[in-house]
């Protein structure tokens, strides 16, 4: 048994580009398009004129530009939304999401990235797409302090 | 009231029993070190749910057998004449339909799982200032959670022989079978790694099937065990020769002419009743004293045997088929 495991294991470790998309969004989206789902909750997402802004906004474009992708939003309510991101017509949601989400039959969640009055912040994503969620989580991960600073910028103002 | 005797161990068995007892008191430290390391690992994995389950359940032998060990050596009394030693069947009977209702449940959890086409996510940790994949904790999990146990299972098992003990037995063999589940589980994650979701509640439905197939050998084995079976080795698979040397032995007296022996497994030990046909009828109470002691002198097994004397015996066909 013991052999069995340790074969399996060297041979998949070297080709370490795991976990996969079941759907291949990272593939998809590199050097494309990422389709992003947002309900106004400021500060993290406002929805003013025709661009959105706000701190989760912000974040998702620094995200996007890692894989020189373009970013199209969709503004409607969250209900809305889950629904087209199980569907798969969106890839991404933000909108002050916190881990109590009710939502974890419709999206995946990504780590807590920031903690603001006992709300642990995080994003939704399509279920299942895990290279895609283990590259946000990374991507939030590395800019935790960046991001306690930019709440605090927000909350002084 | 006539009491049924009480009941000690020789001193064989009891070393055995001993050392039973801190293998599985070590086995009860070891599965909640699993519990605990697989329940910061589980993500939304379903094979790792279910394989989390397992261990769980896996507690309910050892404890089962910690409790019932004491409380079936209890000397008889008034109340219980027969003693505690079926304690241990009822404590079995209950840890197996748990198992078995546990391992539905799962199983169909998991084929509803694949039904609806559920995706696994499982995202980063962030673990040492560095953001990595959950599922790489997974397995070194999954590891320990299988390979421990075999080990324990096989200590384990020639002790179930040892003191005749099928709780301890079936303990045992379920502990061997860990590794079953735990590279199931491992073969779950690394599908969901490799992009096929429908690998980990497909991995799942294979947890809960052998975790189903204990509690279905479990349960049989009580139950045919409370329904007064024919006695039959812990491996179950042949009937105990120990009934038949009792009779040969009755037999070997000149003056017992024909003999015949039921007995019952209760616990560790065997009750029965012995019929014999005698010659003489002179020193009647000394002879089957005698008797009755050559047989309990047989092995330890033999713990109540009651000698009734009658006028002849029928030969049934299918009674003599051990």
């Amino acid at each position: 048994m013991r052999t069995i495991v340790l074969a399996t294991m060297l041979l998949l470790l070297p080709s370490c580009d795991l976990p996969r998309d079941p759907e291949k969004t990272l593939q998809r989206v590199r050097g494309a398009m990422i389709r992003v789902g947002l309900t106004a909750s400021p500060p993290w997402t406002i929805y003013e004129g025709d661009q959105p802004r706000g701190i989760e906004v912000a974040l998702v474009r620094q995200f996007a530009e890692t894989f020189e992708a373009n970013v199209e939003w969709t503004n409607d309510s969250e209900a809305k939304l889950m629904e087209h991101l199980r569907e798969g017509h969106l890839d991404l949601i933000i909108g002050g999401l916190d881990d109590e989400s009710p939502w974890t039959t419709h999206a995946g969640f990504t780590q807590p990235y920031v903690t603001v009055a006992d709300k642990r912040h995080v994003m939704a994503v399509r279920q299942g797409e895990n290279r895609f969620l283990l590259e946000l989580d990374k991507f939030l991960q590395g800019r935790r302090a960046e991001i306690h600073q930019r709440v605090d910028a927000e909350a002084a103002r | 009231m006539k009491l049924s005797p009480a009941f000690e161990f020789p001193p064989e068995q009891l070393r055995a029993l001993r050392k039973a007892r801190r293998l599985e008191w070590l086995t009860i430290v070891y599965l909640l070190s699993v519990v605990v390391v697989m329940y910061f690992v589980l993500g939304s994995s379903q094979a790792m749910k279910t394989a989390w389950l397992e261990d769980i359940l896996s507690l309910l032998p050892p404890v089962v057998f910690l409790v019932a060990s004491r409380v079936a050596i209890r000397p008889p009394n008034q109340r219980f004449p027969y003693g505690y030693h079926r304690a241990v069947s009822i404590a079995f009977l209950v840890a197996a339909v748990t198992l078995l209702s546990m391992g539905g449940w799962l199983l169909i959890d998991a084929v509803i799982k694949l039904i609806k086409a559920e995706h696994p996510t499982i995202g980063g940790v962030h673990l040492f200032g560095q953001t990595i994949w959950l599922g790489w904790l997974m397995l070194p999990a999954l590891v320990w959670s299988g390979v421990p146990a075999v080990l324990l299972g096989r200590a384990k098992l020639p002790l179930a022989s040892m003191i005749h003990d099928k709780v301890l037995y079936a303990d045992a063999e379920m502990n061997k079978a860990d590794w079953l589940t735990a590279l199931s589980a491992f073969v779950g994650v690394l599908g969901i790694g490799l992009g096929y979701w429908w690998a980990d509640a497909v991995a799942a439905a294979v947890i809960s099937l052998a975790i189903i197939h204990d509690g279905y050998t479990n349960l049989r084995e009580v139950v045919t065990n409370l329904m007064d079976e024919v006695p039959k080795t812990v491996e179950r698979t042949e009937p105990d020769r120990l009934p038949r040397r009792v009779e040969d032995r009755l037999k070997q007296f000149p003056w017992i002419l024909d003999a015949q022996v039921r007995m019952r497994e209760e616990g560790h030990v065997y009750f029965g009743e012995a019929f014999v046909v005698v010659d003489k009828l002179s020193d009647l109470p000394a002879r089957l004293y005698e008797a009755t002691e050559a047989c309990a002198g047989l092995d330890w097994r033999v713990h109540d045997l009651v000698l009734v004397v009658v006028p002849a015996l029928e030969r049934e066909s299918g009674a003599d088929a051990v």
